[in-house]
C-alpha cells in the first residue's frame, strides 16, 4: 500500500510537489535570464516574440504556482527535523513565505504591465488575452516598478533558497535537500 | 481689310475665353478643418488590432458634387506625426525599417479626378499613394454628406482603404516578417471642409 496509509510522518516531499518544485525553479531562473536578454536587444519582431515568450512563461509560472498553493494546502509539507535551531525555523519559514509571496507578485505584476501596455498579450501564440483596463500609464508604471523590485527580490531570494539548500547538503550533511529531489 | 478686325476681335475673344475656362471648369475649393478631421490606421499585431493616426496632415479639396470628374484632392501626412499612443512603438514606427521618416518625411494621395461609387453619397478618388517614396495607385472610396450650400457649406468624408504595407517597402530586413505584423493596414479617413 502507499505511504499515506500509513501513520509515519512525512519525511519528503511528494512526487507532485517536486515536479511543480523544480519547474517552478526551472521557469523562474529561465524567466528571469530571458527578461535580462531581451531588455538588451534592438527593437525588432525577434524581440517582441521574445517579450511575448516572456510574458508566456510567466503565466504559465502563475498557474503552477495556484497549482503549488493547492498541493500545498492539501499534501502537508515534510516537517522540519528536531534538531534544526530555532533561529534557522524562523528564517527559513520567513523565507519560505516570502518566496511564496513572490512566485505570485511577480507573474501578477508582469501580467498587470502586460495587459495596461499598448501591446497585444499573446500566449504562446495560441490566444491573446483580453485587457480589462486597456492602456493605462498609471497602472503601467505602478506594475512596472513592483516588477522590476520584484524581479532583484524574488533573485536575491532564491539566491538564499539555494545557498541554505547547499549548506545543508554539503555543510551540514543532512537531508533537507534530498526531501526535494527525486529517488534518494 | 474690312475681315480684319472682326478677326482680330475674335482672336481676342478666344483668348479670353481660354483663359477663362480653367478657372470656370474648376470645381470649388474646399477647407479642410484639421481640428474636425482624422487621419487613421489599424495594423494587426499578434492577431490584435494596433490603432494609430496621423496627427498632422493637410487635404487640399476641389469638388463638386454635381460634376465630380472635375474634382482633385491632395493630401500631404506628416510621417513624423504618427501615433500609436506608445512612446516605443511610436519610435520604432518611424525608424528606417519602417516609415523611416528621415528620408521620406511626407506620404501623399493625389486624385485629380472623383468618381460617383454605388449608393447614396458614394464616392470614390482613384489616385496615387505614395508612401515611404513608392508611389503605387490607390482607390479611396467614402462617402460624403454635405450640409448647407455654396461659401461655407459643410462635408462630411468618411472612408478608407486597405494597403499591403510591404507594397510599399514599409517593413525592411526583420520587418518583412508579417508572422507578427500584418501586412494588411487599414486606413480611415474622416474628414470635415467648409466651401470657400
Amino acid at each position: 500500500m502507499t505511504r499515506s496509509d500509513s501513520h509515519a510522518p512525512v519525511r519528503r516531499y511528494d512526487g507532485v510537489a517536486q515536479a511543480l518544485h523544480w519547474s517552478m525553479a526551472a521557469l523562474i531562473v529561465g524567466n528571469f535570464a530571458l527578461a535580462l536578454y531581451m531588455l538588451e536587444q534592438p527593437p525588432v519582431p525577434s524581440t517582441i516574440e521574445l517579450f511575448n515568450l516572456h510574458k508566456s512563461l510567466g503565466l504559465l509560472a502563475l498557474a503552477l504556482a495556484v497549482l503549488r498553493l493547492l498541493w500545498r494546502a492539501t499534501h502537508p509539507a515534510p516537517a522540519i527535523p528536531d534538531d534544526h535551531p530555532a533561529w534557522e525555523r524562523k528564517a527559513a519559514a520567513a523565507s519560505h513565505h516570502l518566496l511564496y509571496l513572490l512566485i505570485f507578485l511577480q507573474p501578477l505584476s508582469g501580467l498587470a504591465l502586460a495587459l495596461a501596455s499598448e501591446f497585444p498579450t499573446t500566449i504562446f501564440g495560441l490566444f491573446n488575452l483580453p485587457s480589462p483596463t486597456g492602456p493605462n500609464e498609471t497602472l503601467k508604471s505602478v506594475a512596472g516598478a513592483v516588477h522590476w523590485w520584484g524581479q532583484w527580490a524574488l533573485a536575491g531570494l532564491v539566491a538564499l533558497h539555494v545557498a541554505a539548500a547547499l549548506r545543508h547538503h554539503f555543510l551540514l550533511r543532512n537531508d533537507i535537500l534530498k526531501r526535494m529531489l527525486p529517488g534518494a | 481689310m474690312p475681315l480684319i478686325r472682326p478677326l482680330s476681335r475674335l482672336v481676342a475673344l478666344l483668348i479670353a475665353a481660354a483663359a477663362a475656362t480653367p478657372a470656370l471648369a474648376e470645381a470649388p475649393e474646399w477647407a479642410m478643418q484639421p481640428a474636425e478631421s482624422a487621419l487613421t490606421f489599424t495594423a494587426t499585431q499578434s492577431g490584435s488590432p494596433i490603432e494609430g493616426r496621423f496627427e498632422e496632415f493637410e487635404a487640399a479639396i476641389r469638388f463638386d458634387p454635381e460634376k465630380p470628374e472635375a474634382g482633385s484632392v491632395t493630401v500631404e501626412i506628416v510621417m513624423a506625426s504618427a501615433t500609436t499612443d506608445s512612446a516605443d512603438r511610436d519610435a520604432t514606427i518611424k525608424s528606417a525599417a519602417l516609415f523611416n521618416v528621415a528620408d521620406h518625411p511626407s506620404a501623399t494621395f493625389v486624385a485629380d479626378r472623383f468618381e460617383r461609387g454605388e449608393g447614396e453619397n458614394a464616392y470614390a478618388a482613384p489616385g496615387t499613394l505614395t508612401l515611404r517614396g513608392v508611389s503605387k495607385p490607390a482607390t479611396l472610396p467614402f462617402t460624403l454628406v454635405i450640409e448647407g450650400e455654396g461659401a461655407g457649406a459643410t462635408a462630411r468624408a468618411q472612408g478608407g482603404l486597405a494597403i499591403d504595407r510591404l507594397d510599399y517597402g514599409v517593413g525592411q530586413g526583420d520587418w518583412e516578417d508579417t508572422s507578427l505584423v500584418a501586412n494588411r493596414v487599414e486606413i480611415a479617413i474622416d474628414i470635415t471642409a467648409v466651401r470657400q
